[in-house]
């Protein structure tokens, strides 16, 4: 019977490629949804978690966009003094501040990263970010020739890593945190300081704004749990010109973005695997009229009605089956085209869904495409088994 | 028992028109009944009928003395599996199977799978079809493709062959051919019931019929040939 129902689709390749084809591109769409969905919302979530920070505080003259700030890891070569830490403590509502340094890394020789990341200088006198690492490596603080690597940060030497021609130590590689920490090298406050003193292209800064020695790149800030944070963020501006973001307010505009996106394409890749399942459904209704000889042949040669049945379930599943896997194939170029385009326009937190969870959309697509496929066959297959035998006597010639 | 067909008083209606009428016959091991009449005077019916294809208004059909009317669908497909062989008006093959598969369909469902393949192909072997195994039936000439119908009826052994029409729009020469073939069945044993047209064909059988006004009338009695 399978041998059949795999002919039948053979004879007639193109209706069944016509299915196949749209089965394919519904099943794409859902998975690259679920995909770059599912990274999203766990982006947030473990943003949530391990950023820590209610509000960050850059210099007033930032133009970089919020969101590519905590989560793009944009290279931000912008500083305000490091006085303004104490001021920003003094706020009421302020639960504890960290001063951090940025800058970044270039590629200077062939042992080099090769790629341009953020370098974090923290303080280790009141961070919270980095403490949990360098607990699970048993230390306090990182010396000057000690890295702890983003989680997206590409590395080349096991133990290792050159940057700007400075051999550093490899600490530890920090979890996913779908924010900008993924992409950023995390040093000591001096080290970040010692490497930025040496870039020419930044002595301009310097010059206006004095020694990196005596400035920061941001302020995290947590705030008290009942605090009012608009009222908080006022405050702060009072202390001096620096710019709040409300990293609440940032992630609720990129959900918010999401949520439309995802309704938006997962109303397209719903309509397209409606419009699947009606092109097979009336495919297979057409069919079971236009071949009744030929099921009336196999009710002659002493087929059951659930056999006539069979195969036209059977083929219905199996040109779902193909869709679908080819679907698959689609759909994980699908997902990381849009994810490189969805990133070429907003940076947003984002955690690549673990192997476990891809194959089991997979499978459940599989599953979900070929039970619906099967389904909407059901109908022409019950009018198929219903089909008096005798019609072999009288109808036409097969196709 | 020899008897492997029987029809007692069978009567078919459609609506108020009698199609049937008091149609009665036995077929026995080895013997072939010929069928003749006017186009729609109801011979594919009767066959139908002989077929476990459709049911008779009245009367009843006994295939191996097993009376078919209170069997329900599937039984009704089991016996046709066990026990008839077809050959349509028209070749009536899967365009989508080749000559060796359309032969070994009726095997599929009936799920006989000891070398089906090899008997299929020693058929189509017997029928000089033996370089035309992969060949798809529209790469066929009329004549080879009546010989493909008939070695899938073959392919089961079935103890009854019906045939409708076998020797329709074929030239002479090969309706002899076909005729031969299909005569030879009843050497093993079968029961062939054949409608026709052709009265050469009608003249090989034990016994023939003439359908006329939806009832069976004997006509012609020759001498067994088997």
């Amino acid at each position: 019977m399978l041998l059949l129902i795999w002919k039948s689709l053979l004879h007639r390749r193109l209706q069944s490629l016509t299915i196949v084809g749209s089965i394919a591109v519904g099943a794409a769409i859902v998975f690259s949804i679920l995909a770059v969905y599912n990274g999203v919302s766990s982006g947030m979530e473990l943003s949530k978690q391990r950023m820590g920070a209610d509000i960050v505080i850059v210099p007033f003259g930032e133009t970089l966009e919020p969101s590519l700030l905590l989560f793009g890891g944009a290279a931000a070569n912008s500083y305000m003094p490091k006085e303004l830490v104490d001021g920003v403590r003094a706020v009421k509502g302020v639960h504890s501040v960290t001063p951090q340094f940025f800058t970044h890394s270039l590629s200077a020789d062939c042992h080099d990263i090769g790629t341009k990341n953020r370098m974090i200088g923290y303080d280790p006198a009141s961070d919270w970010i980095l403490a949990p690492w360098l607990k699970k490596v048993h230390k306090t603080e990182l010396k000057d020739d000690e890295v702890i690597l983003g989680a997206k940060v590409p590395v080349w030497a096991q133990n290792k890593i050159s940057i700007l021609g400075k051999w550093y130590n490899i600490i530890a590689i920090a979890e996913e945190t779908g924010t900008t920490l993924d992409y950023s090298l995390l040093v000591s406050m001096n080290e970040a300081r010692r490497v930025v003193s040496g870039d020419r292209t930044l002595k301009k800064v310097w010059d206006k704004m004095g020694p990196p020695s005596g400035l920061i790149s941001t302020i995290l800030v947590k705030v008290d749990d009942d605090a009012n944070i608009d009222k908080v963020v006022s405050d702060i501006q009072e202390v001096g010109l620096m710019k709040p973001i409300v990293a609440a307010e940032v992630k609720k505009r990129i959900a918010d973005q999401f949520t439309v996106f995802a309704i938006l394409i997962g109303g397209i890749g719903f309509l397209t695997v409606l419009t699947s399942l009606l092109h097979l459904f009336s495919r297979f209704y057409t069919l079971t009229w236009e071949r009744q000889a030929e099921w009336g042949l196999y009710l002659a040669f002493g087929a059951t009605g659930r056999d006539i049945g069979l195969v036209i379930v059977g083929e219905a599943a199996a040109v779902s089956l193909t869709g679908s896997i080819i679907g698959l194939l689609l759909g994980s170029g699908l997902y990381k085209g849009s994810l490189t385009l969805l990133e070429a326009y907003q940076s947003f937190p984002f955690v690549h869904p673990s192997w476990g969870f891809l194959a089991s959309i997979a499978i459940g697509i599989i599953i979900v495409f070929t039970g619906l496929g099967a389904l909407a066959a059901w109908l022409p297959a019950h009018q198929g088994s219903r089909i008096d035998p005798s019609t072999v006597m009288t109808r036409g010639e097969f196709d | 028992m020899n008897t492997l067909l029987e029809l007692r008083n069978i009567e078919k209606k459609y609506g108020d028109d009698v199609i049937l009428s008091k149609v009665s016959f036995t077929l026995t091991k080895g013997t072939a009944i010929a069928i003749i009449g006017h186009s729609g005077g109801g011979k594919t019916t009767l066959l139908s009928i002989m077929g476990l294809l459709q049911r008779a208004t009245s009367g009843n059909v006994l295939v191996d003395a097993i009376d078919i009317g209170g069997l329900d669908s599937y039984q009704l497909a089991k016996l046709r599996g066990q026990y008839l062989g077809f050959v349509f008006q028209r070749a009536r093959l899967i365009n989508s199977l080749t000559a060796l598969e359309n032969v070994m369909a009726p095997a599929w469902f009936i799920r006989r799978g000891d070398n089906m393949e090899q008997q299929a192909k020693d058929l189509l072997e017997r029928f000089g079809l033996s370089h035309r195994l992969d060949h798809k039936p529209q790469e066929l000439s009329l004549g080879q493709l009546r010989r493909i119908s008939l070695a899938r009826a073959l392919l089961l052994k079935p103890p009854i062959l019906l045939a409708d029409e076998p020797t329709n729009d074929l030239d002479p020469v090969l309706a002899k051919e076909v005729a031969e073939c299909l005569l030879t069945a009843r050497t093993e044993g079968a029961g062939v019931v054949i409608v026709t047209h052709d009265p050469n064909l009608a003249n090989q059988a034990d016994q023939t019929f003439r359908l006329e006004d939806g009832t069976l009338k004997p006509i012609v009695y020759n001498n067994a040939a088997s």
